[in-house]
């Protein structure tokens, strides 16, 4: 609130057209020490080569004002922008930046990596603030529009005196198609989509793709067997995602390949869901599998079952059945949150092979503990091509190695670099 | 019900408890037969009645487990009703002046949401499916393109940056722990071993060169290099992980288990946190032992 009614007193003064009054330099800097007398009389010097530009690669809802501060501006004052849409005004308040504000080769996303200017101060302005109609109204923060020619005052405000430069600056703020600074993005999306296809391709005419042994899925046939022979059921329970996430759809693969065998074991499977959708998706692919192997009749559909869809309720019901119906192989499969050691520690207590699989970094410590074998992290996804053998699989666990190893030659040689003072490959894998 | 005495001890005990300490609260007057007092007995009976599955399945639990469940899918379908079907749909549609033009987006998703209900009608399940591919291919498209920013180029950007600030000191100091795991590399190859585990030479020059590295300030740097590669080198699945490649993907295990392990630590804390409010609770509101 005191921040907006800065604001508003502020705006008023640029509406009045007057130079910033000492009453709202006060407000904002009361608590800093004050200037001696005869240096608060005096205006900070202006700062030389005031530019006002489009903020490229946006929604062409910002512009940017950049400038060269004078050496000689004591590090009090605060440069200010008034912003209107018509030459003449008024002018309302569109922002303000420190004098030891950011300087334009901080700022790759808008100026990229090899500025004109870079030693330039700027401040983005993407609105401006309309004081209020009635004394206890809020003021209006007001977004600038595409393709609208705005007017922009640049003014230095220091302790007591301000200087405004005479003539306002035009900009038109305009759409872009293109993100430029996200162009790595693209080019690393387009080269890993291109390599994962090709290898995909390389797999289908490979359908003997060499894949590593992945101990914990070794286990599973011992896990099944295991159950048959004891005449117990498998539980096969799902993390807490949903169907649009990596590791639910690695699930659901695995548990495909898990129903076939036992369907073809003849042994009881429960599968235990907390979202409604992987609760579909679960079933047709039971189902599916009961088919494929040749026993429909093994399919039943309560056993494929929705839980509770809250983290710990879903908790105490699975705890509670794995308690009364002491199952022999649990599977754990897909993200957990911190339900998991509750899983893992009910599924030890009533002794059964316990096999967990997610790419949950701070829940696979307690899974390694407490389960007989753990997946970590993306060998839950690699399990999923390891057991299907299907080429799309295949295709995209070999096109995921080369991008790791694409990965560690751009860290290594990207060190290199470095090393050496040279930055594009610092640069290109930049997030902006 | 009770099949076997565990469970029967364990009713009895935790019932016992409650209602005996439940009675001395009420009679002493630290708990008044109010809303207030009535949710911190009914809190305190819950808390009882789950923490006896720590001895047993027992039927006070399962009445805890099935109050909990039913309060869950209760909850979640009036959140569901009030916040997201009155909310979103029914009020925008039926008591509001958007126009058609506008609805649409309303119009389509609702759509998209009863066939999946169709699952329910056998006839026309397959009607599901238009949702399910929808919902799968909408999480993909905008998972990739957030997974590229998120998952790569926001991990290995900083996984640089540290070397970002490197002077010539700290570069040349780099510089020679490189040349000295290369010599350990090749002399423990040379004893029959590899970088790796099977001899001490190896092993203890790296160790070595890490210690030089920390306490020269380049320590973070390099250590996080080195661990971001050899763990990405575990998780090669096309290549054996014999020789050289068996060796690193070692050391990426030994990087993998050592972060694990600061994790397990920093939740297990988190966890101890969770248990001593629930301890306050109990001996504090319940029984009025605590002063807090």
């Amino acid at each position: 609130m005191q921040r907006l009614t800065q604001f508003a007193c502020i705006a008023a003064l640029f509406w009045t057209g007057t130079a910033l009054a000492s009453d709202a330099v006060e407000t904002a800097t009361g608590s800093k020490t004050p200037l001696p007398d005869s240096v608060r009389a005096l205006p900070p010097p202006l700062p030389t080569q005031i530019r006002a530009a489009d903020v490229p690669s946006d929604n062409g809802k910002a512009v940017v004002v950049t400038w060269l501060p004078d050496a000689s501006t004591p590090s009090l004052v605060r440069y200010q922008v008034g912003v209107a849409t018509n030459p003449s005004g008024p002018y309302y308040f569109g922002g303000e930046a420190p004098a030891a504000g950011p300087i334009v080769k901080d700022d790759p996303k808008i100026f990229g990596w090899s500025p004109v200017n870079p030693d330039h101060q700027f401040l983005v302005v993407s609105s401006y603030m309309v004081p209020p109609a009635t004394p206890d109204g809020n003021p209006e923060r007001v977004e600038l529009r595409p393709d609208q020619t705005y007017y922009l005052r640049f003014a230095v405000v220091g302790d007591s005196a301000s200087a405004e430069l005479a003539a306002p600056m035009s900009v038109t703020p305009r759409q872009n198609w293109i993100k430029l600074h996200k162009l790595n993005n693209l080019i690393f999306g387009l080269f890993f989509g291109v390599v994962i296809l090709s290898f995909i391709e390389f797999a289908r005419r490979n359908p003997n793709m060499f894949i590593r042994k992945i101990a914990g899925l070794d286990a599973v046939e011992e896990a099944l067997g295991r159950a048959t022979e004891m005449g117990k059921p498998v539980y096969f329970v799902h993390g807490l995602n949903s169907m649009g996430e990596v590791s639910a759809i690695a699930s659901v693969n695995i548990l495909g390949r898990v129903a076939r065998r036992v369907a073809q074991f003849d042994t009881t499977l429960k599968v235990m869901n907390n979202d409604p959708i992987v609760l579909a998706v679960s079933q047709e692919v039971v189902r599916e599998a009961c088919i494929d192997v040749g026993r429909p009749d093994a399919y039943v559909p309560d056993n494929v079952m929705f839980v509770a869809d809250r983290q710990f309720s879903y908790a105490a019901a699975v705890d509670g059945m794995m308690m009364r119906e002491r199952p022999a192989t649990v599977m754990l499969m897909g993200y957990f949150y911190a339900e998991a050691l509750l899983f893992a520690e009910t599924g030890n207590v009533v002794g059964a092979i316990q096999i967990a699989a997610t790419d949950s970094y701070t829940q696979i410590p307690f899974f390694i503990t407490t389960c007989d074998y753990t997946l970590i992290g993306e060998e839950l996804y690699a399990a999923s091509a390891y057991l299907a053998r299907e080429p799309k699989l295949l295709g995209s666990l070999r096109g995921q190695d080369v991008g790791k190893a694409v990965l560690i030659a751009i860290l290594t040689i990207g060190t290199a670099l470095e090393l050496a003072g040279i930055h594009w490959l610092t640069h290109l894998v930049a997030p902006l | 019900m009770m099949h076997n005495p565990g469970s029967r001890t364990a009713t009895f005990v935790f019932a016992g408890i409650f209602l005996a300490l439940s009675i001395w609260q009420l009679a002493a007057g630290h708990i008044a037969l109010t809303v207030d007092g009535l949710g911190v007995l009914t809190g305190a009976g819950l808390t009882l009645a789950l923490f006896s599955f720590l001895y047993d399945d027992n039927p006070l639990f399962k009445i805890a487990e099935h109050l909990y469940v039913g309060v869950a899918a209760a909850y979640g379908l009036a959140l569901v009703w009030f916040q997201v079907i009155l909310a979103d749909l029914v009020n925008p549609i039926f008591f509001s002046t958007a126009t058609i033009r506008q609805l649409w987006v309303l119009i389509v998703p609702s759509v998209l949401g009863i066939l999946l209900i169709m699952r329910i009608v056998p006839k026309f399940s397959w009607l599901s499916r238009i949702s399910f591919s929808y919902v799968v291919g909408f999480g993909a498209g905008i998972s990739i393109p957030a997974y590229i920013a998120s998952q790569l180029l926001e991990q290995v950007h900083p996984t640089l940056a540290p070397a970002l600030g490197w002077d010539g000191g700290d570069k040349f100091i780099l510089i020679a722990a490189i040349v000295l795991i290369a010599v350990a590399y090749l002399v423990s190859r040379r004893g029959g071993g590899d970088l790796g585990m099977n001899s001490w030479f190896g092993p203890t020059l790296l160790s070595v060169v890490f210690l030089i590295c920390y306490f020269q300030g380049v320590g973070a740097a390099s250590l996080v290099l080195v661990g971001v590669a050899a763990v990405l080198f575990y998780f090669f699945f096309s290549v054996e992980h014999t020789g050289a490649v068996g060796a690193i993907s070692r050391v990426g295990i030994w990087f993998l288990m050592i972060a694990f392990g600061a994790s397990f630590g920093f939740t297990v804390m988190a966890r101890i946190s969770l248990l001593i409010g629930r301890m306050q609770f109990l001996l504090g509101d319940w029984l009025h032992l605590l002063k807090i």
